[in-house]
C-alpha cells in the first residue's frame, strides 16, 4: 500500500515537472519573441544618427541612447500601467503636456548691466526651470504620465490624491476614446525629480521612443 | 416632502453616479477583456525546442548587429541638461569635464527682421575642425546684445583670446572651446558653444581627431 502511495506521489511530481518544464520553454518563447521585437525595433531606430529612448517598464528605466549604445540612463521608481497592449515599435512624441511650461528669457541689450556685481544671476533656461509633473503623448493613444518622488507629507497626500485620481479617470478615458474609436493606453512613472526634470529636458517632439513591458 | 426629496435626490446623486459606475465598468471591461487574444499554435516540445532555438539565434544576430553599430573609440557626449562633458573610449568613459551649454535665451534684432534662440545644438554631430588659438570672428548677435552697431569692415568683427588655446568646430559656427568665465563652468551660460574649462580642453583637443563622433543630449 505504502509503495503504491509512494509511486503515485512519484508520477504526480514527475508530471508537474514536466509540466512546469513545458510551460517555462513556452514564457522562454513569449520572452524571446519580445526581446527581438525590441532589438529589431532598435535597430531600426539605430541605423539614424538620433537620440532615441526605451522605456523599460520590465527593468523599471528610461534609457537614452545612440547607435545602441546607452548615454544615459534614468531610474524609474514606480511604474503602472493600463490598457498596454501595444506593439514593442519605435513612437514618436507628439507633445509633451505640462501646467507650467518652462519659459525662455529675452534678452533685452538695452537693459544689460555694465557695471561688475557681487551678486551675479543667471538668467537662463537650466534644469532646474524643467517641470517635473508632465505628461508625454505618443502616437498611438499612449500617455505617459511623470511625477516625482514625494517628499514630505504635503506631497505625499498629494501624490496620493493624484494616484487616485488616475486610478478612476483611467476607465472613463478608455470608454471615451473607444466610443471615438481610438486606442488609449496610459503608463504612470515616477521619478526622482531631477530625474523626471532630465526626461523633460532631453524628450522632445519629434524624438522617437520604444515601449519595453513584457 | 419626503417624497420631493427622494426624487431629486435621485435626480442629483443616483443617475449621475450609476452613468458613472456603467462607464467605469465600461473602460474597465475593455481594458482587461476588450482585446483579441492572439492563439498560441499548439506545438509539441521537439518543436518549441525548434522554436526556442531558432528565436536564440535571431536575439544573438540582433544584438550583434545592434552592438556593431555603437562607437568604437574616442567619442565625445555632452550632457546639456547637467553640463557635463564626457570622453569615451567605446562605451566607457574615460573622462568626464564640467562645462557650460547654451542659455536657451532669446536674442531679437531691434529691426524684428531676426531671432537667435542661444541653444546647444542636439543630435550627432562629428568634430569638423581644431584651431589653436582661434580667433573669434563676432557674429551680429554680438553686437546686438551689446548695444553695438554691426560692423560694415569684417575686420572689426576679429576678437582674439576670448575663446581660449583650442577650439573644436562641429559645424554651423558652433565650437568646443575654452571660456574665460571659468566660474560659470556648470552652468547654462553660453550661445550655443560648448565652453570648457582651459585644462580639460587641453585634453580633449589633444586625444580626438577630427571626425571624432559627438553626441549632443
Amino acid at each position: 500500500m505504502t509503495t503504491i502511495v509512494r509511486f503515485t506521489f512519484i508520477l504526480l511530481y514527475l508530471c508537474v515537472a514536466l509540466f512546469d518544464a513545458t510551460n517555462v520553454s513556452a514564457n522562454d518563447i513569449l520572452d524571446l519573441s519580445i526581446e527581438n521585437e525590441l532589438l529589431e525595433s532598435e535597430l531600426a531606430l539605430s541605423q539614424k544618427a538620433k537620440v532615441y529612448f526605451i522605456f523599460n517598464l520590465k527593468d523599471k528605466k528610461v534609457s537614452m541612447r545612440t547607435r545602441g549604445a546607452t548615454l544615459k540612463e534614468l531610474p524609474i521608481v514606480k511604474v503602472k500601467a493600463w490598457n498596454l497592449r501595444i506593439p514593442v515599435k519605435p513612437q514618436a512624441l507628439l507633445k509633451r503636456s505640462t501646467l507650467f511650461e518652462p519659459r525662455r528669457e529675452d534678452i533685452k541689450p538695452q537693459e544689460k548691466e555694465t557695471g561688475s556685481s557681487d551678486k551675479f544671476e543667471i538668467d537662463a533656461l537650466e534644469l532646474d526651470d524643467m517641470p517635473s509633473r508632465f505628461n508625454l503623448i505618443l502616437a498611438d493613444g499612449v500617455v505617459i504620465t511623470v511625477r516625482p518622488t514625494p517628499r514630505g507629507v504635503l506631497s505625499y497626500l498629494e501624490n496620493m490624491g493624484y494616484s487616485l485620481f488616475w486610478h478612476i479617470s483611467r476607465p472613463l478615458l478608455t470608454a471615451w476614446d473607444f466610443l471615438g474609436k481610438k486606442p488609449y493606453s496610459s503608463i504612470y512613472i515616477s521619478m526622482e525629480k531631477m530625474d523626471a526634470q532630465s526626461l523633460y529636458w532631453s524628450f522632445y517632439e519629434g524624438s522617437q521612443c520604444i515601449i519595453y513591458n513584457p | 416632502m419626503n417624497k420631493l426629496f427622494t426624487k431629486k435626490w435621485l435626480l442629483i446623486i443616483v443617475i449621475p453616479l450609476s452613468i458613472f459606475l456603467l462607464a467605469e465598468g465600461f473602460g474597465c471591461y475593455i481594458a482587461f477583456f476588450g482585446h483579441k487574444k492572439g492563439s498560441e499554435p499548439a506545438v509539441n516540445s521537439k518543436g518549441r525546442e525548434r522554436q526556442l532555438k531558432e528565436l536564440r539565434s535571431k536575439n544573438a544576430a540582433l544584438k550583434s548587429r545592434v552592438d556593431s553599430l555603437s562607437p568604437r573609440g574616442i567619442n565625445i557626449v555632452v550632457d546639456t541638461a547637467r553640463n557635463v562633458l564626457y570622453l569615451k573610449k567605446g562605451n566607457r568613459t574615460i573622462k568626464e569635464a564640467v562645462v557650460s551649454c547654451g542659455s536657451g535665451n532669446v536674442l531679437e534684432d531691434p529691426s524684428g527682421k531676426k531671432k537667435w534662440i542661444f541653444d546647444t545644438p542636439r543630435g550627432e554631430y562629428s568634430v569638423k575642425s581644431k584651431l589653436i588659438n582661434p580667433d573669434w570672428i563676432k557674429p551680429d548677435w554680438a553686437f546686438i546684445e551689446e548695444g553695438e552697431a554691426i560692423p560694415q569692415d569684417s575686420n572689426d568683427r576679429v576678437e582674439n583670446g576670448v575663446l581660449g588655446k583650442y577650439a573644436l568646430g562641429f559645424g554651423n559656427g558652433y565650437f568646443i572651446h575654452g571660456t574665460l568665465y571659468s566660474r560659470l563652468l556648470g552652468r547654462n551660460v553660453s550661445h550655443g558653444c560648448i565652453r570648457v574649462g582651459d585644462k580639460d580642453l587641453e585634453e580633449l583637443f589633444r586625444v580626438t581627431p577630427v571626425g571624432t563622433r559627438l553626441t549632443i543630449i
